[in-house]
Order: structure tokens, then sequence, then C-alpha cells
């Protein structure tokens, strides 16, 4: 299309603008720049501003080739790296002993990691704006963990989010003795923070020993949903997941794990985000405060020290200079995450004037903007959405429990319009297992030749149709498609209601369609109830790659996240069958197998359409361990960036900059 | 309190009012010629009127129409990096995103493919019906409230005028973001919302007046000879505040209509139909490159206001006999 | 005088009582609460008896007249509670942060506003009916016509188009920390609020000087000799103000709501946002409290002025 002509055209515009206009304001990067070309000779003042530009950008442009192909060359490592890792993976469910290759894989990591990363220096992010606790095990709301992750450590952490190889962290190794046991091998010599507010607390017990009997205690009271005053907390939100845990042992160096049933989902969890280690006497201590939010009643062993939590104003955390993993990590001296913007404009003005080192705005086409005018100095990212988009009918209740009208919606969704429409194509359509799941997902070619997916989407609309008329849909008379709030709300979005009602009027050649929207204050209690409107948004984020929990989660009988009371005894058999399965690849299939008989049933009104991609925009300075040079992660990667992330402050991207100051220790 | 800033607003009756008025065509004209600010709010109301009244026929194509052709370069199953590179690989037709004003579309489309200028001629109806259902509501609960409040004084005057203070006491838009989220977002109540908060300033206004006439000679002979309550109300008090009651619908409108831009704005305004506040937010985005969305829903919104408030002020001017002749 | 006063005290505090039970119903009538809030965008996952627990905690379990009695009890006493949000903070706490930046672009709207408002007011009724006249009127009635949010953006983006200057949004100096960033964080806002509010005071300015320039007094002042400068100015202005300032209240009122917008738009942590962000969290002791806060504020500056109105024009004091 002509958009790309249409940038290109006006980045050459501005360019020329720009550089006329703010020449003098940019007399102090001339001279730099000056310095830098090594013509700091008398000749100067008979050299145009213009030509001074001209060749800092050529530096500019240089050092960035440069950092390109060193990125590529790392990027081929990392690929080698990350083939050798999926081997390892995979026998390591069948195989033991996996000791030999932690230590294995941590040789392997400072090899890659520590060529050419600089220590120091800070990196400045967006806050959330509501934080509902600082206790991560009793919610279910992530925004905590972009501050949390930097300061506890779980168990295990992800290596790759994307595909979800594990390495060790508060355990050093693990071992699967058979279906149902898990031992792991805890790592010595790790101590809780010995400074900063958190130490303070009168509850805390700062500096000491990280001990098994704090796992144990940190499982326990999720499985049993127990708090220290005996009193029962249905806040617990992985209280589902720890409940497989039957009985614990342990002993100085290892913790092991007995399962109620064999479970193959269970290792990959260890590394959910949400699994961070919290101190027994301070969190237990503050039990009866934990929605109050502040920094003080936050410690943990992770590799920065929290010194500042005020949610609205600001956050900051600063090395933890007894890190386990030093003298290799973290690379940075402090993150300083800054309020929320209400608006989105807000925060794209904090990114130009570089007060902010990361933004990503939720209409793709602004951050590609915010990049065309600053090309020289900023690099784009593009990762997945976890949060999947979906298309909701209430097929447990009439009208819509008649499976042909169902089927019709599902038909009728034109997914790769909504990705042009919604994200200037920044996306990819998803089967019930979202693309970014990628071994478990049916790929993309196949789907292509699924009812709804179809690239002839003609044909798609007149089964659609046909269904819809004989199943009595012109009968129905107005139908009210709510979109969330939260998401229209975002102005790139806005219009959402009327095109997903525009998208089924068209397709049914009528106008009973009507858009509107709801808060998720109303929403989400109707999915409790089992009594909610048709629907369009995001459903909740995908936690870990192994994409048999969420099947699991959604379809069968009972199940947290089925709405749509959907119960199938081949469901139900063969996803509960894929659950205890070792072997991926037979897992793998069986889950494709339930896709393909869901997908045959207009997905049960649960119509996933597609996750988009995002692009995010850094300056080059930002250095976070990215999946490629262009691909970010497409699930969380806080724990890895926590101690992968750094900043090159020699850069020249880095002139200018206006870090705000972290609250020192 | 209210006395004292009511005599800044509150113009004297004029019994010969609805006569001047009816001499049609010709007092429109000579209105024109004496003020001719207000004349050009007349224009450019009538104006927005027509273009909302025809919008179907102006709007050259449907508002809701997606503009959209076939892919040459649609590629099945693209990576990441392949649709990083050309976003618009992964689909078989392409939306014809963020074009020019052109023939074809006068004010370009928008990021979803369609038709702004339709959407900018669709935005009048929803304008206009908030501004002037807004300013009937207002006007007739004003009247209503009004009247009551100054004909019975005592301590339901009292207690009414309270309760004026108590929404005057809160910014107008807070107050109609409040109400906006008690319902759904649905024109019909966002008109209703914005009139009641806009009951504050004409209740304010009308029971001044009434207040004036209410201690006339006329008003107590009507009394001495036992006349009704309603009555005297309805004959005699009514006709003297016309003129009270076409400034408060007409001042009131381009507020009403900046309000329901603003809410828009904020996301809280009615749903399912063509809003310029809504425009104005949708294209703020990337304004840098694609204006067009932005630049011309503002400047409806700004057009419009000007319009009706240019019409206000002249017929306040005219009406209020002690600027008259001025 | 001192009766009227004290009747015009007891009024006001009633009112202001009216607009604190309106915010309490109202923030209870919207749907959903602060429970269902707090769970966010993952609380698919949420629990029924999560929800529960949480409107326990926040004592929104009770019965609305228990509620009321409490909210009536403490807000008497000045005890205003911890903001359901953030929950570590007390309200007083979140006023006190952001009181000082409303107030801050509060003044500046209001100094731009009458900067503006006065010479143009002033022009406008002295050149009556000529060009200048005219010219300033079209520019008034349009910038009253503008929505504040349209200019606000268009003027931004300006601003970073050319790189004219940093709009502090992070660092979000006060005016006595760093005048110079204070000064260019608020340029934008204080413009466009000033300007949208300058139009209803310049058109009430000039209306005021073209009556009382036909009074006597005027009259007398020129036949006296005076110079047009200073009758304009010593004799028709003070006259004309009085009335201008008795709609301070509404002026404020206006105010206030402008600044909602402005303050959203660019990241001040000031009331409005507190309003909006309370609001929409279903925050209910912030909600409530500012408010009252603003009906106390825009109440008792109305009383003030008309107390003042009436020390000086004993005419009203009879009424």
């Amino acid at each position: 299309m002509s958009e790309r002509s249409y940038w290109q055209r006006m980045s050459r515009k501005r360019m020329s603008r720009r550089g006329i206009l703010s020449a003098s304001a940019r007399a102090g990067v001339g001279a730099a720049g000056l310095a830098l070309v090594g013509c700091g000779d008398d000749d100067d003042d008979g050299q145009s501003v213009a030509q001074v530009q001209q060749q800092q950008q050529a530096m500019q442009q240089q050092a960035q080739d440069q950092a390109m192909q060193q990125q590529q060359q790392q990027a081929m490592q990392q690929d080698q790296h990350q083939q050798a890792q999926q081997q390892a993976m995979q026998q390591q469910a069948q195989e033991q002993s996996t000791q030999e290759q932690a230590e294995q894989q941590a040789a392997q990591q400072q090899a890659m990691v520590s060529e050419g990363k600089k220590y120091g220096g800070s990196i400045i992010e967006q806050s959330a704006n509501v934080y509902e606790t600082y206790d991560a095990q009793r919610t279910v709301a992530s925004p905590v963990l972009q501050v949390l992750a930097n300061v506890q450590s779980k168990l295990l952490r992800f290596e790759n989010p994307n595909t979800g190889v594990l390495t060790g962290d508060l355990a050093e190794g693990w071992e699967l003795p058979d279906a149902t046991t898990i031992v792991l091998h805890l790592r010595g010599g790790v101590n809780w923070h010995d400074a900063g507010p958190g130490a303070d607390h009168p509850s805390a017990a700062p500096g000491r020993a990280l001990t098994p009997a704090d796992i144990a205690w940190n499982i326990d009271r999720q499985r049993n949903k127990v708090l220290e005053n005996g009193e029962e907390a249905s806040n617990f939100g992985r209280s589902a997941y720890w409940g497989g845990v039957g009985s614990m042992d342990y002993d100085d160096v290892s913790l092991t794990l007995n399962l109620t049933e064999a479970d193959a989902t269970f290792v990959q969890g260890l590394a959910n985000e949400f699994n961070l280690m919290n101190q027994p006497e301070l969190v237990g201590g503050t039990e009866d405060q934990y929605t109050e939010v502040d920094a003080s009643k936050v410690i943990g062993t992770g590799p920065y020290i929290l010194t500042r939590w005020d949610p609205g104003e600001g956050i900051s955390a600063v090395k933890n200079p007894n890190f386990y993993a030093l003298p290799d990590k973290p690379y940075l001296d402090a993150r300083v995450w800054v309020q929320t913007f209400q608006d989105p404009n807000a925060y794209r003005i904090a990114f130009e004037q570089k007060q902010v080192d990361f933004m990503s705005d939720p209409d793709p086409n602004t951050t590609l903007a915010i990049h065309d005018s600053l090309q020289d100095e900023t690099y784009l990212t593009f990762q997945g959405v976890a949060n999947t988009v979906a298309i909701f009918t209430p097929s447990n209740k009439a009208p819509w429990n008649d499976l042909r009208l169902t089927r019709a919606i599902d038909l009728a969704i034109n997914r790769r319009q909504l990705i042009q429409q919604l994200h200037n194509g920044l996306g990819k359509v998803s089967g019930p297992v979202t693309w970014m799941q990628e071994a478990w997902a049916i790929p993309q070619e196949d789907l292509e030749t699924f009812p709804g997916y179809r690239i002839d989407k003609e044909q798609d609309i007149e089964e659609a149709r046909a269904l819809w008329n004989a199943a009595g849909g012109p009968e129905l008379g107005q139908i009210d498609w709510v979109t969330s709030e939260l998401w229209a709300s975002r102005s790139a979005w806005s219009a959402t209601p009327g095109i997903v009602a525009e998208m089924f009027n068209q397709a049914f050649d009528t106008d009973q369609f009507n858009g509107i929207t709801k808060p998720y204050l109303e929403i989400i209690p109707s999915w409790i109830a089992k009594d909610f409107d048709p629907f369009f948004s995001w459903i909740p984020n995908i936690e870990i790659p192994d994409a048999r929990a969420d099947m699991i989660g959604a379809f069968t009988t009972d199940a947290g996240s089925n709405y749509w009371e959907i119960s199938d005894p081949y469901i139900d058999d063969t996803l509960n069958a894929a659950k205890q399965e070792l072997d991926y690849e037979t897992a793998y299939q069986m889950v494709r197998e339930v896709q393909e008989y869901v997908m045959e049933r207009g997905q049960f009104g649960r119509s996933i359409c597609y996750n988009y991609i995002y692009p995010a925009i850094r300056y080059n300075y930002n250095h976070p361990q990215l999946s490629s040079p262009e691909e970010g992660w497409n699930f969380l990667p806080y724990s890895l960036n926590s101690v992968e992330q750094w900043v090159d402050l020699d850069d020249p991207s880095a002139e200018g900059r206006q870090p705000t100051a972290p609250v020192p220790l | 309190m209210t006395e004292a800033r009511g005599e800044v607003i509150v113009p004297e009756g004029d019994p010969n009012l609805l006569i001047r008025l009816g001499s049609g065509l010709r007092s429109v004209l000579r209105f024109i010629r004496g003020k001719p600010l207000g004349g050009i709010g007349l224009i450019i109301a009538v104006a927005f009127i027509l273009i909302a009244i025809f919008a179907n026929q102006i709007q050259r194509h449907d508002q809701d129409q997606i503009f959209d052709s076939p892919n040459p370069d649609y590629k099945a199953n693209p990576t990441t990096l392949e649709l990083a590179r050309n976003p618009d690989i992964g689909s078989p037709v392409v939306v014809e995103q963020f074009a020019e004003p052109s023939g074809k579309h006068w004010f370009g489309t928008d990021k979803f493919g369609r038709d702004i200028w339709s959407q900018v001629i669709h935005g009048a109806r929803l304008s206009l019906i908030v501004g002037l259902g807004a300013s009937v509501i207002a006007v007739i609960g004003g009247l209503v409230i009004g009247m009551i409040s100054a004909y019975y004084a005592g301590i339901l005057d009292l207690l009414i005028q309270r309760i004026v203070d108590m929404l005057q006491a809160i910014p107008f838009l807070v107050l109609v973001l409040v109400f906006t989220q008690i319902s759904e977002p649905k024109v019909s109540y966002v008109v209703l919302w914005l009139g009641i908060a806009g009951l504050a300033i004409t209740t304010r206004l009308i029971r001044s007046a009434v207040f004036a006439v209410r201690e006339s000679e006329f008003v107590l002979a009507a009394r001495v000879v036992g006349a009704s309550d309603l009555r005297i109300m309805v004959r005699h008090v009514l006709p003297n505040v016309v003129a009270v009651l076409i400034i408060a619908f007409s001042i009131g409108i381009g507020a009403y209509i900046l309000a329901e831009a603003a809410i828009s704005f904020l996301g809280a305004g009615p749903q399912g139909v063509a809003s310029w506040g809504k425009m104005v937010q949708a294209g703020r985005g990337s304004l840098d490159l694609h204006p067009w969305q932005t630049v011309f829903a503002g400047g409806a919104i700004m057009m419009i206001v000007l319009g009706f408030n240019l019409l206000g002020d002249a017929l306040r001017d005219v009406l209020d006999p002690r600027l008259r002749g001025a | 005088m001192q009766g009227y006063i004290i009747r015009r005290i007891i009024g006001a505090i009633f009112v202001v009582f009216l607009a604190g039970t309106f915010s309490f119903f109202a923030i209870r009538i919207l749907p959903g609460d602060a429970a269902s809030a707090a769970l966010g965008l993952d609380a698919g996952s949420a629990s029924a008896e999560q929800i529960a627990e949480r409107r326990a905690e926040y004592g929104l379990d009770k019965p609305l007249a228990t509620q009321y009695g409490n909210w009536l009890w403490d807000t008497i006493r000045l005890d205003l509670g911890n903001s359901f949000t953030n929950r570590a903070n007390s309200v007083w706490y979140e006023i006190g942060r952001s009181l000082p930046y409303s107030i801050e672009l509060g003044v500046l709207i209001v100094i731009v506003g009458f900067a503006v408002a006065f010479p143009v007011g002033l022009l406008s009724a002295i050149f009556q009916d000529r060009w200048i006249d005219y010219t300033l009127r079209s520019l008034a009635i349009l910038a009253l016509a503008a929505p504040v949010f349209w200019t606000a953006a268009i003027a931004s983006l300006f601003v970073l188009e050319w790189e004219l200057f940093l709009i502090d949004v992070i660092g979000q100096p006060h005016i006595w920390e760093n005048p110079k960033d204070a000064i260019t964080w608020y340029l934008i806002p204080m413009l466009a609020g000033g300007f949208a509010g300058t139009a209803a005071t310049m058109r009430l300015l000039r209306s005021q000087m073209l009556e009382v320039m036909r009074q006597d007094y005027v009259r007398t002042a020129r036949a006296k000799g005076l110079r047009e400068s200073v009758v304009i100015i010593r004799h028709a202005l003070r006259n004309a103000l009085l009335p201008v300032l008795t709609v301070m209240g509404v002026t404020v009122a206006t105010i206030i709501g402008s600044q909602v917008i402005l303050e959203n738009m660019f990241n001040i942590p000031g009331i409005g946002n507190l309003i909006i962000s309370s609001l929409f969290e279903r925050d209910n002791p912030v909600f409530q409290s500012v408010i009252v806060l603003i009906a106390v504020f825009v109440v008792f500056t109305n009383l003030v002025v008309d107390i003042l109105y009436g020390i000086i024009d004993p005419r009203i004091r009879l009424s």
C-alpha cells in the first residue's frame, strides 16, 4: 500500500524542516558532532550546519551499522544456543540429572552476555496506575510483576519466554524422577535484601539466608489458601496451580514436590511470572495491610532492592550489591518507573523528550510515526500480545444455544479485516490456541482451510448467512454487541463497537447488530455468573507458553474459565490425557485434535480471533534482551530482563537524556 | 446572592415580543442587517441544520462503509518480521487507510478506511440533537421549576435555590460525566443528562424573570379579580418571560455541544453514532502524519458552536431592552 | 448585615452538604465498584469470592443507610479515610498532593484570562460597533467556540514538531521549585484554558462598560474636562468591574471544568485528574471528598464575593 511511501515522503519533509529549525537548538550537539568527526580546526564556521548534521548522521549510521552487525552475530549465536536449549528441554522431560545441564547452561549464558554489555545507568519506564497489592501471590492483575520481577525471585525462570525454555533461579536444577514428583536443587548462598525500606520494616528479617522452609511456606499458603492468622483467603491467584502439590519434603539443599496427579505442565508453571517468593516474616506479618502498597512491605532476593513505591507518583529500585549472580548481573544501577500517563499524547511527549526510554502506543501508527521522526536515535521491535482478542457468544443460553447461530457468528467474523482496521495489519489470526504458542497451535497455512479463517471470505459469509437464516437469526431483533470500555477507551480503537456491529450487519445483510461498550466492572461479574452479553475484547493474559493449561481451563467440564458451560466427554478425555503426557509431540497432536474438533463447532461461542503484534520503540542506548534484533517476546519477559537489560550511555542517542533519579538506598 | 447576579443578565419583559417576532422574513432580514454577526451565526446554524437533515443525500458514501481493495502482495503465513516490514502482507484485502483528501474522499479516509466527509456530515446530527435537545429540556424544566420556585416563594423556593446552587457548585463537565456513567451511553440519555445539568442556569434565569413579573401591577390585578394560580401563570406571567426563554434557549446550545464533544473526547460519550469529539480523539494519536480527521472534526465543532453563540448573542442584544439602542 | 451574613453562611453549608450527598449517592448508583475495578484487565480469572472479599474490605457490603451515616459523621470530623485504589494513602494526602498543581494552573488560567479579557473588553467597549470591536468580539467568540482539547492538541503538536521547549510531563515541577520547567509545562494548558475562559469575561466587561459609560457620573466627569483615559479607567472601569467580579464563582467552576480535560492531557496530577481517575476507578472516598472540596471552594467564593459586594453596594443588603 501507499502507506509506507507516504511515511517516507513525510519523514523526508520533516527531516529537512527539523534540520533547519532545530539547528540553533542543537548547537551543543553540533559541537559534540564536530569533536567526533575530528575536524575541530578553525574551519568550522565555513561549514554549514547542514553539513555538520549530515556528517553527524553519517557517523551515527556507521555506528548503528556496526551495532547491527554485532547484534546479528549475537543473534546467530543465540539461535544456535536456543536450538541446543530446545533439544535439551525435550530431553529434560524424560531424562533426569539436569544438574550438569544447568551448569552448562550457566556457562553458555555467561559467554553470551558478557560480550559488549556495559554496566551502569538506569532505565526509566512508565508505571501502571493501580497496583492491587504488593503480594504477587494474592492477585491476578499483572502490572505488579513489572516491579516485583526485579526485586523478588522464582524457583525457575524462562530463558526463552516464547518457547518456554527454562533455566534455574532459586532452584539451580531440577529432576523429574516420575510424572508426579519434582525434585528441586536449591541454590546456596542466597540472602534476603539487607538494605532499603523493606529491610527497615519491623516485621522484616533482613539479610538472613533464604531457606527451603521459606519456599515451603510460600507454597503452603497458596495451596491451602490460608493466612497466618488462620483465616482462609480466596484471593490467592494461583491456588489452583499450587493445589496440585499433594505434599512436600525438603532438606538443606533440595525440595521435593509430590503432585496429586501426573501433570506435565507443572514444571513450566514454576517459572510463571506470578510465582515469586515472599519473605514469610515480612509478608506474613503485614497480611492485614496487603493492599496498602509501599516500598517498606517489599523485600526479596532479586537483583534490585526496592527503594520507592508510591503508586501514581513514582517507583524506583537500585542494584542489589549482594545479588547471588554477581559480579555478572544485573547490569543496570537502577530502574525507575514514572507515573502513568493518563493520556497517550503525554506519554509520547515524555518519550520524544527522552524522559522515558521506551514507549508503545496502542495505535501502531503512532509508534511508527514517532520512530519515523526519530529514526537516527531509536529502533523498533515487534512482539505479539498475549492478551488474545476474542469474540464471545453466550452459547450457554437462548437464543445462542442453537449451535447454528454460534457457528454463523464464528464464520462471519472477518478476522483479517479486523486486524487491518484495528492494528494496521500487524497481527495474525489465531485458532483456539494462539499462533504465539507456536508448537501447540494449528499452523497458519492449515488454519486457512478452516471455516471462519478462509482466505475466500465470501465462502465463509455465504455459509454464515445460510446458517443464520436457517436458525431464525433475522427474528432475533436488535442484538447489542458489547466491547469492553477499556478497549474502546484507547483512541485508536474507539470505533471498535461500530466496526464489529457493521461486520456482522454486512455478513448477514441486516441492521440488527448494534455496538455498545461496557466497563469490565460489569462484564466480569456477568462472566462469573455465566450470564454475559455477546462480547468483543481481550481475554486474560496467557501466562505460560504451554497451551494445555488454557485449553483445559476453557473447555473441560466445570473448569474455571469455562463460561459457556461446555461439557463434552471427548474434550474432557483428550485434554486430561494430554495434561499427563510427558512426550511433547504426542501432547501437541492431542491438543491439535481438540482444536479441530472445537473449530468444527463454531468454537462453542469462544471464538478466538487473533493476536495482534505491537511495535515498541526504544532509544538506541536501551538494550533489553530481545528474541532477535527486531523482535521482542510474546510473553511477559520481566524476570529475563531484570537481569539482562543494559544501557549504553556512550551511544550518541543518550545525548540530552533526562533520566529521573532513583531514590537511593 | 442570586439577585445580585441575576440583574446582570436578566432582561425585562417585552409584551410586544410575539408580535414583533411574527412579522416573518422582513424581521429576519432586519435582524441580519442590524446584527451582522448574528446574521452570520444564523446562516451557519441554518447550514448545519440543513446538513444534518439531508445528511444521507450529502454524504457521498455510507459513513460505515469500509473501503478496501485486493492485495497483490498477499502472502499466507507471514512471520512477525515480514509483517513488521510490510503490515499489509498478511491480509488478502487492504483497507484504504488514511487516504489524503481527494475527489473520491473529500476529507480523506480514517484509520478504518471510512470516508471522513460522511462522518463529519453525520456528526452534525449528533451535535444538533444534543445541543437543541438538551436546551429544550433545560428550558422547559427550568420554566416549570423556576415558575414554581418564584411564584410560591417561601421554603420551597429556598430548597430549590440551594439545589440549584449545589448543581452550580460542581463543574458542569464533572456533573455530566457522572450522569452519563449512570446510564447506558445512548444519545437520548446523554441529551437528557446534559439538559438536567443545564437546569441550574435556566432555572435561575427564569426564576428571576418571574419574580420581576410577579410583583407587577397586572399580576396583582389578576389576583384581585380572583384568577387561579395556573391561569395567572399561563396567561400573564408566561408571555412576559418569553424573551428570557428564548435567550435561555439560545445561549446554552453551544455549551451543550461542547460538553458532548468533551465527554466523547474523554471516552464517555454516546456510542454507536458519529461524534466529532470522538473523531478528534481518534485522530489525535498520529496528528502529525494524518491530521485530517482531527482537524476537520475539531473545525466542525468550532464552526457550529460559533454559529449558535453568535446567534444567541445577537438575540440577547435584540431582546434585552437595556442593551437595545446602545 | 450580620444577620444576612449568618443566613448566607448557613445556606452555604447546606449547599455543601447537598453536594456531598449527591456525590455519595452518585458514585454508588454507578455500575460496578472499586472491588471489581481493582481486579482490572486480567480479572477474567477473578472469582466471585474474591470480589466479595474485596467489597467487604471496602465496607461496601454494609447497608446504604449505614454507609451514608458513617460517611457523614466521618466527613464532619474531617476524617476522610483512605483511598480505595492507593490504599496506603489517606484521602488528605491525595488531595494535598494534587491541590497545589490545580491551584497553580487555575491561577495561571485566571491570569491569562484577565490579561486578555481586560484590554480586549475595554477596547471593544470604547470602539463600540467599529471594526476593532467586531474583530475583537469575533476573536473572543471564536475562542469560546473552539474546544480546549482541540486547541491544546494542535498547539502541543507544533511545540513538539518544532522543538520549541520542553514540556516536562514527568518531573511535574512546581513553580516555586523550578519556575522555568514549570512554566513551559503549564504554558499550553494555561493559554488554551485562559483563552477559552476569556470570552465570557470579556463580553460581560464590554456590556457593563457600555452601560456604565451612559451613566450620568461619567458624563459629568467628561464635562469636567477630565482626560478620556482618566474617565474610562477611574470612573467607568471601576464601576463596570464589580458585576464582573460577582460571577467569579461561576468562572471558578468553569475553570475547574476545563482543568479536568487539560490536566488529563498534560499529565498534571491535579484535582481534575483526581476526579476523573477516582470516578472511573470507583474510588468512593476520594471522589466524594474532591466533590465536597470543590463545592466548598465554589460556594465560599460566591459567599465572599457577595458579602464584599454587599458592603460596597448597600442596595444589595436591603433586598
